[in-house]
């Protein structure tokens, strides 16, 4: 076994820069199929997180406008549905908020603050004052707190759509980073909505986000079924973002088509090096054969070369694929200096992608080492 | 003497539409420790009969015996360690490979083997210093003459102590004087190491037993002769 390897590696020695500029065609054709992978990654998730940021993967609602035993529905969720990461029951209403001579048209959102840390974290968003704990405290978001020129501690008015007026006070202002949100969204805690608009114990709707988004329909189907109230529906984010879904399917499907094609580009240029190098070295592996190495050691060491240009090439491009990836998300940036497409090290994926390439790569030096065998000194000898 | 290689009714045919036959019934012994010498003009068949005998190739009938092991039905895995531990070959072109230095060419036979021990070592470089080669050990063979190099494929022939050496026209590529030497290191290394010679050969340096070889036909036995020929 050693000497077959002695053999490869000095065969691979001769040629330097034959070599050389092997190791570095399947590092750039590894790194880019890989780095290709973490972008269609990233671009899938920062895809998915705007759509999603402020809106639930699956949202359970009344037929009739509101439902009361919500409680026990959102207990058999959360202990039915390990795939349920936040559950959080609310009441959202039209409305409007009056200050002075400006009236502005708001959503009322009335949560339990602690239960939407995992969905849409509002307490983290808080950049002045505190959360609604009491009831009549609201939040105001970022946009609409400068358009009213209020701030923490004032007191709005706001009227509901019976044109009944409740007076709130302010705790705190969020910032949710999207204008449409912070100007529209006027948050309290349940109770405080529930009694706005005379609901008592019921609540709207309640919103789910689970492990993989991608999984909205199969789940929101299964809890579907698990649900009792015959006045209850599901809605999901696929569902509702139809075109989004295709387009992210359909860009997934675009990205793996690209990295099939580069690894069969990779493979393809290794099993022809490879092959070359039989022919190169053909007059070498005779002379060996004639001096009694076997066919099966003579082609060993061209799997011995497969094995030292394909790690050779896979350790190199682990230092591109970091270029890459450092390059991408500091130069490819919006105007606020954020990365357009946030990238991030998948070791999975990675992981696997190597061990795809390594397992493709070895398999197919086969044809040199066939080749091999079947290269008769007596050949060689005649035509040196 | 008991024989080295025995050749049993040999015939060897090329092609399969159109049939050259190269050898015909060729009988022939290589007694252990002899030196023999194969003539004939080109394309008679010596260097065909040189590949049979060294089992680089197979007759298209009958049987090739080397050292008392019958050939004929050897996997081609059997033949190659057969090879590698019977026989040493020298070849006009030496066909070292560049790739490695001069004590690994000439360790490379006993790689084969796997035999690493120190024993071997101490044997190559016993081998070079014999044919001046030794301060060039470390040398690349592409850096030596052509008569240096040739010496290195003796080296390289000798390491795995051999029961009997085939040479193919080791001198056709050599000058008058590196040719002498190559013959004269041929007779020494007979003499220490009672390694048996067949040496297919075109030019005048004849040794040994001389085996005359005409239209795949040995003639024998009133054309072989035992010719002394002093080289020095």
């Amino acid at each position: 076994m050693l000497l077959p390897f002695k053999i490869a590696w000095r065969f691979l020695l001769d040629k330097k820069l034959q070599t050389l500029l092997v190791i570095f065609g399947i590092a750039i054709g590894v790194s880019v199929q890989i780095f290709i992978g973490l972008v269609s990654q990233g671009l899938e998730k920062t895809l998915v997180n705007k759509v999603l940021a402020y809106s639930p993967h699956i949202t359970v609602y009344s037929k009739s406008g509101g439902f009361s035993d919500w409680q026990k529905e959102a207990d058999r969720i959360r202990s039915n549905f390990p795939e349920v990461k936040a559950v959080s029951p609310n009441v959202n209403s039209q409305a409007w908020i009056k200050l002075g001579k400006m009236t502005i048209p708001i959503l009322v959102r009335g949560f339990n603050i602690l239960d939407t840390e995992r969905l849409y974290n509002i307490t983290a968003a808080i950049y002045e004052g505190s959360s609604p704990v009491n009831n009549n405290e609201v939040l105001l978001g970022k946009e609409l707190a400068e358009r009213l020129g209020v701030k923490v501690g004032d007191e709005v008015s706001i009227l509901t759509l019976g044109r009944q007026t409740a007076t709130m006070k302010i705790v705190g202002l969020y910032d949710f980073d999207v204008a449409k949100i912070n100007n529209a969204w006027v948050i309290s805690n349940l109770t405080t909505a529930q009694n706005f608009i005379g609901f008592g114990d019921k609540v709207t709707g309640i919103e789910l986000e689970i492990d993989d988004p991608f999984q909205a329909d199969v789940v929101s189907d299964q809890i579907s079924r698990a649900l009792s109230g015959e006045e209850l529906a599901l809605s999901n984010w696929k569902d509702q973002n139809q075109l989004i879904v295709s387009a992210i399917v359909g860009q997934k499907l675009v990205t793996l088509v690209i990295e099939f094609f580069i690894m069969l580009a990779t493979i393809i240029s290794i099993i022809n090096i490879l092959t070359i190098n039989v022919f190169q070295k053909s007059k070498q592996v005779g002379i060996l054969k004639a001096m009694g190495l076997t066919d099966f050691s003579s082609s060993l060491v061209f799997v011995y070369q497969a094995l030292l240009l394909s790690l050779g090439g896979i350790a190199l491009s682990l230092g591109f694929l970091a270029v890459f990836l450092r390059g991408f998300n500091r130069y490819i940036v919006t105007a606020q200096g954020l990365p357009v497409v946030k990238v991030t090290v998948d070791h999975r994926f990675i992981g696997l992608s190597i061990l795809i390439f390594f397992g493709v790569s070895m398999s197919t030096a086969i044809f040199p080492a066939l080749r091999c065998i079947k290269l008769n000194p007596i050949e060689v000898i005649k035509n040196a | 003497m008991p024989n080295v290689i025995e050749l049993i009714d040999i015939n060897k045919t090329y092609g399969t539409r159109v049939k050259s036959q190269i050898l015909y019934d060729i009988n022939l012994e290589i007694e252990e420790h002899s030196i023999n010498s194969v003539i004939g003009a080109s394309g008679s068949g010596k260097t065909t009969l040189l590949n049979i005998m060294g089992i680089l190739d197979r007759p298209t009938c009958g049987e090739v015996v080397i050292d008392g092991s019958n050939t004929k039905n050897m996997t081609q895995c059997k033949l190659a360690k057969l090879r590698n531990q019977a026989m040493g070959f020298i070849f006009q072109f030496h066909f070292l490979l560049q790739e490695f230095n001069v004590l690994d060419n000439v360790l490379m036979p006993s790689e084969i083997q796997r035999n690493n021990r120190s024993e071997v070592k101490e044997r190559a470089n016993r081998l070079l210093d014999m044919l001046g080669l030794y301060k060039y050990r470390r040398y690349n063979v592409l850096d030596l003459s052509g008569g240096q190099q040739q010496r290195v494929a003796i080296a390289r022939s000798l390491i795995n102590n051999p029961k009997i050496i085939l040479a193919d026209e080791p001198t056709g590529n050599l000058d008058l004087h590196s040719s002498e030497d190559v013959y004269n290191i041929f007779k020494q290394m007979n003499k220490e190491y009672g390694v048996a010679f067949v040496i297919v050969t075109h030019d005048k340096h004849l040794a040994g037993r001389v085996i005359r070889i005409q239209d795949g036909k040995i003639m024998l036995p009133h054309n072989e002769s035992r010719i002394q020929k002093s080289h020095t």
